[in-house]
């Protein structure tokens, strides 16, 4: 095999050897690892949501370097499940999903701010299993300290596949865990106001967090892009430690409802153009726009500050901070 | 940075201490009922050698499971996958890329079980909380509150243990430091951070305050093998505060020893004793050890090589030591009736029967041809010439007052100086009296602790046997019985013989060396414990006795006796004198007034072995008017004589014959 697979390779690298040498900088290796991933995201990519730019058009800008750290919390959330059993062919979901906050202490270690949420419930389509069935198995569970939740309130039964309706009963869960992120990061406003939090995810079901200037929602994931096509390509070649003008996201009645950019955490050289890069959500600020790309950079730069632990083995290292893969070994481990 | 309020459970009280740590296992890393794992806080005050206590949670046989520990290995990591990682995080720069979040870190710690309580049934250790132990859980944790309890106390303080705070007495069993349910000690460390004899002094301070009433006396006899060490034991050290304060916790009087008796023979030149200890403000308790022909036949076997004498030889020997020696003997060869009491006799006795046989052309005597008549005359006569100063030609003997050793009292024999002939000698005489005399139970105490130092140079693990080293083997094996206690030390451990160090019931190591440190003796030590041994304190031990199921690390204090040093910086050694001089001062131990102008007028007509005879006997007998029986020493070898009137003798003149002119 090697004997095909070497000059294999030896071809690419000529080939992006003459592409740099024709087309310069604008030719960069694209880094084998991913690519299959970045395929498979292509399924899920959602529509441009309405956007407007601030400032009139989208520039990059230069993210001042970290001397202090920025960010006091960090917030994260995870869901666990397992098939209970088969009833009738119907499946009974087990579902865990938990929320916490870690803050760094005098010496940077991490510790938990105050309690983590947790909850551990049964999934089930109640329609499929009727509602004489339901109400026996909901009191077996109950007996033993279960919640029986309804998975047709996610999406409706449109078949009666297993597949279908195990997907059904994690849409569900994955909306049970995003409440408990919002219900912790909104006690996190309630106690701590306007001192910044991290939140691993969009601020976009909180409004509580939406108003607070210190939190800042970070996405790892690009399904949807923020910018016009013409726009892109400036994305997608974001030097490390640049960032992109904002973005105000556009609600009804064409009303900023949050604010958002890119920042390159690490640099992409070598790498696919998703590599290191962020997109960062905060709620929409009133005043002018030099103030609001001021706070931007502070977030920015508080972000830069925190690429360091990395947080392998995790797969998103180059996108996830060490003290959110700290924020979810230490919900697995407890909840 | 966010205030976090106290995570303790909301129902802890607040006065109680907080918990060490956490039991965990894995399947990759079990727990077993001797060995046990937990994590601690990143600030813990624990290391290697901390006692720890881990309470179940879970009761069997309706008890709670209380389990003891010591500290034998500690590991730490933190989530980091590969190193690279940590480049990779600081951009290749390990003085860049400041990190304000500090990677989840563990102190997770292995422990040896001390002690299960209850001890059946005899289970793996289970999950559960782990504390610091306290005093009395040092105590539980040693298994020393047998031997604790008022109504039955034979505790030794050997040390304290210090950990996180705990500052807790560490006790040896008397019953199995000295006998009878075991015995001995033995120590091991590197020479040069004064931790053996130190501790030994230490360890016979301790002993002599606490070893029971009940359990009988103890005296004790040291062989100071090299340098000044043990010379100084009646002499007073400065202690530190944090000493004295050791001293008082543990009950022990820090003062030097009371009652201590120096020895040492005498130099080559028969001038002064052969010792370091030669100050003359420090010769009230120094005592010449010599030995005459009778002390020294019996062991006459130590000094002569055993190739040299055959059987023949042998056979003579004994026919000496049995029929000839302090009795009267009378042989045809001999002429008649002779008494030989000393090395001068034996001599005379020799000469006497190698005449007689010339005389008679006789090839042999008694079964014993003359050339081995002549060869054993050679070897024994010779006996004192090669130990001088040890063994006298005469009949004054000075030695150890077998049969009235004192309660508490120590015997140092000086051997520093000697040679290894005369060391052998010293040590099995002594050890060999000293076994005599328990054996009749009139040694005058029931217990005698013997000191040697050096074990790798008279009980090396290789070599030739020899005379040494089977006195040693003998105590080590069968002296517990007898209330012979072999205390002994040595740089390496591995390189003495097993039987020796194997039958010391009680071990104690100082700072090791490395080397050593890698010998399969100590294989089944963690690398952690090894690692402390090697960067041991001064006044550092580890123990392991026969009640401690694991090694334990103490603290002891400074010894409260002056060291060999500083001993010999403030009572320097008399330096080497003219020989009127020397003599001098050897009899200012009686009388100080004592002067050089009344020796030298006493003297005037002796020669040199006539007044070492004098005052060897004057030392001997210790008389209340030294000068004057020093004096009759001389006039009894000179004695005056009256000398008659002269008388007139008139002698004729010699009148020339002839022609002589000369007259004869």
């Amino acid at each position: 095999m090697s004997t095909t697979v070497v000059p294999a390779l030896r071809a690419i690298d000529a080939a992006r050897s003459a592409l740099r040498a024709a087309l310069g900088n604008r030719v960069r290796a694209a880094g084998p690892d991913r690519t299959e991933a970045l395929a498979q995201d292509s399924t899920q990519l959602n529509a441009h949501p309405a956007v407007t730019m601030l400032g009139g058009a989208l520039r990059v800008l230069a993210v001042p370097a970290p001397r202090v750290p920025y960010f006091e919390g960090f917030l994260d959330g995870i869901q666990r499940s397992t098939t209970v059993a088969y009833l009738d062919g119907v499946p009974l979901l087990h579902g865990t999903a938990a929320a916490a906050i870690r803050v760094r202490d005098a010496e940077g270690r991490m510790r938990t701010w105050q309690r983590p949420l947790v909850e551990h419930s049964v999934y089930a389509s109640r329609q499929l299993l009727g509602d004489v069935m339901w109400s026996q198995v909901e009191t077996i569970l109950a007996a033993r300290g279960h919640r029986l939740r309804d998975s047709d309130d996610s999406l409706p039964v449109t078949s009666r596949h297993p597949s279908s309706l195990l997907r059904q009963g994690l849409d569900l869960l994955s909306g049970v865990r995003s409440d408990l992120e919002r219900q912790v990061g909104d006690d996190w406003c309630t106690a701590h106001g306007e001192r910044p939090l991290y939140v691993d995810g969009s601020l976009r079901g909180s409004r509580a967090m939406l108003k607070s200037t210190g939190i800042a929602g970070v996405v790892k994931s690009h399904a949807t892009l923020y910018v016009p096509d013409e726009s892109l390509a400036m994305v997608l070649t974001l030097g490390a430690g640049q960032r992109t003008s904002l973005i105000a996201v556009l609600g009804e009645e064409q009303q900023p409802r949050y604010l958002t950019w890119y920042l390159r955490l690490r640099s992409a050289v070598g790498r696919d153009p998703f590599f290191g890069l962020v997109r960062v959500e905060t709620g929409p600020r009133e005043g002018d726009t030099a103030a609001t790309e001021m706070q931007a950079d502070r977030v920015s730069t508080g972000l830069l500050a925190e690429r360091s632990p990395i947080a392998r083995p995790d797969a998103r290292w180059d996108v996830m901070p060490y003290a959110i893969r700290d924020c979810e070994v230490y919900l697995r481990a407890t909840a | 940075m966010i205030d976090l309020p106290d995570q303790r459970a909301p129902d802890a009280a607040p006065d109680l201490p907080a918990p060490l740590g956490r039991v965990v296992a894995t399947e990759r890393r079990p727990n077993t009922p001797h060995e046990f794992h937990f994590w601690t806080a990143l600030d813990a005050n624990i290391g290697i050698g901390t006692i720890v206590r881990v309470d179940g949670s879970v009761a069997v046989n309706g008890h709670v499971p209380r389990i003891f520990g010591v500290v034998m290995e500690g590991q730490s990591w933190t989530d980091m996958l590969s190193p690279l990682d940590d480049v990779m995080g600081r951009d290749g720069d390990p003085g860049g890329g400041h990190q304000f979040t500090q990677r989840t870190e563990i102190r997770l710690y292995t422990a040896s079980v001390l002690r299960h309580m209850p001890d059946e049934p005899l289970q793996p250790v289970p999950m559960g909380t782990v504390w610091l132990a306290d005093d009395t859980d040092v105590a539980l944790a040693l298994r020393m509150d047998g031997y604790l309890a008022a109504d039955k106390r034979t505790a030794i303080p050997v040390g304290l243990y210090r950990s996180g705070g705990t500052e807790s007495p560490v006790y040896l069993d008397a019953d199995f430091l000295l006998g009878p349910e075991a015995a001995h000690l033995n120590i091991t460390g590197v020479s040069g951070l004064a931790t053996k004899t130190s501790a030994v002094e230490w360890l016979l301070q301790s002993i002599f305050a606490h070893f029971p009433a009940d359990k009988g006396s103890v005296a004790a006899v040291c062989f100071n093998v090299k340098g000044p060490d043990l010379l100084y034991l009646d002499q007073p050290a400065t202690l530190a505060p944090e000493d004295r304060a050791m001293y008082d916790t543990l009950g022990v009087p820090a003062e030097p020893f009371k009652d201590v008796q120096f020895y040492a023979p005498y130099d080559a030149a028969l001038r002064g004793l052969a010792t370091i200890r030669s100050n003359e403000a420090l010769q009230h308790n120094v005592q010449p050890l010599t030995w005459g022909l009778r002390e020294v036949l019996q062991y006459a076997s130590v000094l002569l090589d055993r190739e040299d004498i055959d059987a023949k030889s042998d056979a003579l020997i004994d026919f000496i030591t049995d029929r000839v020696v302090n009795q009267k003997f009378s042989d045809p060869m001999l002429g008649g009736e002779q008494t030989v009491q000393t090395f001068a006799d034996l001599d005379h006795w020799f000469r006497t029967l190698l005449d007689g046989l010339e005389r008679k052309d006789a090839q042999s005597w008694r079964t014993h041809h003359v050339a081995t008549i002549r060869k054993v005359r050679n070897r024994l006569v010779n006996l004192a010439t090669r130990c001088a100063g040890l063994v006298t030609d005469g009949a004054d003997v000075s030695d150890l007052p077998f049969g009235s050793f004192a309660d508490r009292s120590v015997h140092v024999l000086d051997v520093a100086n000697l040679e290894e002939d005369a060391q052998g000698l010293i040590f099995a005489r002594v050890v060999s009296k000293l076994r005599e005399h328990l054996e009749r139970r009139d040694l005058g105490v029931n217990h005698v602790i013997v000191f040697v130092d050096e074990l790798n140079k008279y009980a090396p693990s290789d070599g030739p046997e020899t005379y040494v080293r089977r006195m040693l083997l003998d105590i080590a094996e069968r002296g517990r019985y007898l209330g012979l206690v072999l205390f002994s030390a040595q740089q390496f451990r591995s390189q003495v013989h097993k039987r020796v160090v194997g039958n010391a019931g009680t071990a104690l190591y100082g700072r090791m060396d490395g080397d050593e440190l890698a010998t399969p003796g100590y294989a089944v030590l963690s690398p952690a414990v090894r690692t402390k041994l090697s960067t041991l304190d001064k006044g550092q031990l580890m123990v392991r006795h026969p009640h401690f199921t694991q090694p334990v690390f103490v603290r002891f204090p400074r010894p409260s006796v002056l060291s060999g040093r500083l001993g010999v910086e403030r009572f320097p050694a008399a330096p080497i004198e003219e020989f009127d001089a020397a003599m001098l001062r050897r009899l200012r131990r009686f009388d100080s007034t004592l002067t050089l102008d009344w020796l030298r007028t006493i003297i005037a007509l002796a020669d040199e072995p006539d007044v070492i005879r004098a005052v060897r006997a004057t030392e001997r007998e210790q008389p209340r008017d030294a000068k004057q029986y020093f004096g009759s020493q001389f006039r009894r070898q000179v004695a005056p004589r009256e000398l008659g009137a002269p008388q007139a003798r008139v002698q004729p003149l010699a009148l020339p014959v002839g022609d002589d002119p000369y007259g004869f």
